[in-house]
């Protein structure tokens, strides 16, 4: 190699290379392809709200609003009521939560196993 | 007159093909380089160009224009890359940012030809040494240097460090270094 190759003189010449490092031709034009393929997609949509969406909310807004009004407004003697319920329940709860929480864990290991078969199927389908 | 880009972009997302088709065209060679040099293979290459543009197509509705389009299709390229070269993602995490803050760039520069290479097979000779370097060296040279973008773009597109881009360049050029060094040819000389 040429003594006189400083290492500016390097870098020179690799930046030299790495600018003119060649952007190749496509070997064959793929718009063809591309718009054949797309052909049997649908046309994308961007995202919108639909009437079926406002009222799905207007309802789940009504039945909210409809639930707080009916607390607000139920006599003192049934709200009592279902407070001793709820204390009564969660009582319940407490004394059976020796299998309640084994039963619950293993529910949800269950369902986030259950979760990854469909990415499986696919790796073992490739 | 052509067509302004953004106009494009538009009409596509309200599912206009023709307007599509004519962003195809002007970015499937883009899209095809990345890809070639990524995986060193020419129908592989077009073969993931055209899976790219198709995606591109059903996302389409998604872009936002928070980037320019043809980084937001390097973006769908890289991320179909990693499937199929499953070192790549690691690799380009594992370059760490420790080697320099920033990498002295030389007068070499983009439209300046005045500097280039009198030898032409020395040319060849590093473009070969470019193509030997690992993928994700080839990656990050090929987004700086043919796609033009800049380490701040690159590292968005990858979801890199910006410390991570440059020590990755700066690896890609010693080893670029070395390649020079090895060179025997008594008969060049640098003007």
């Amino acid at each position: 190699m040429d003594n006189s190759l400083t290492p500016e003189k390097q870098n020179a010449l690799i930046e030299d290379a790495l600018h003119t490092y060649p952007i190749l031709p496509v070997p064959r034009d793929i718009t063809a392809n591309v718009m054949a393929r797309i052909q049997t997609i649908p046309a994308p949509r961007p995202f919108r709200l639909t009437w079926n969406d406002v009222l799905l909310g207007s309802v789940l807004v009504s039945c909210m609003a409809a639930l707080w009004f009916s607390l607000q407004n139920l006599p003192p003697l049934v709200v009592a009521q279902i407070r001793k319920e709820s204390i009564l329940l969660y009582q319940q709860v407490i004394v059976n939560s020796r299998w309640l929480v084994p039963a619950l864990s293993f529910g949800l290991a269950a369902f986030f196993a259950a979760l990854t078969i469909p990415i499986l199927r696919r790796e073992l389908m490739k | 007159m052509p067509e302004p880009e953004q106009s494009l972009i538009q009409r596509a997302q309200k599912g206009d093909h023709e307007a599509f088709a004519v962003l195809v065209s002007e970015h499937q060679r883009y899209v095809y380089n990345l890809a070639l040099r990524l995986l060193k293979n020419e129908e592989e290459a077009l073969d993931l160009a055209q899976e790219t543009l198709v995606r591109a197509w059903t996302a389409l509705p998604n872009f936002r224009g928070q980037s320019q389009f043809r980084t937001w299709l390097y973006r769908i390229v890289t991320n179909l890359c990693y499937n199929r070269l499953p070192n790549l993602r690691r690799s380009l995490n594992e370059l760490g940012d420790d080697v320099i803050a920033d990498i002295p760039e030389t007068e070499t520069a983009f439209g300046n030809p005045a500097h280039g290479l009198e030898s032409r097979e020395l040319r060849t000779y590093l473009h070969q040494a470019i193509d030997r370097l690992d993928e994700n060296y080839r990656l990050l040279v090929t987004l700086r240097y043919q796609n033009e973008l800049s380490y701040e773009e690159i590292a968005t597109l990858l979801n890199l460090p910006l410390g991570t881009v440059k020590t990755g360049l700066f690896r890609a050029k010693e080893q670029l270094r070395r390649a020079l060094e090895t060179y025997q040819e008594p008969s060049w000389t640098i003007p």
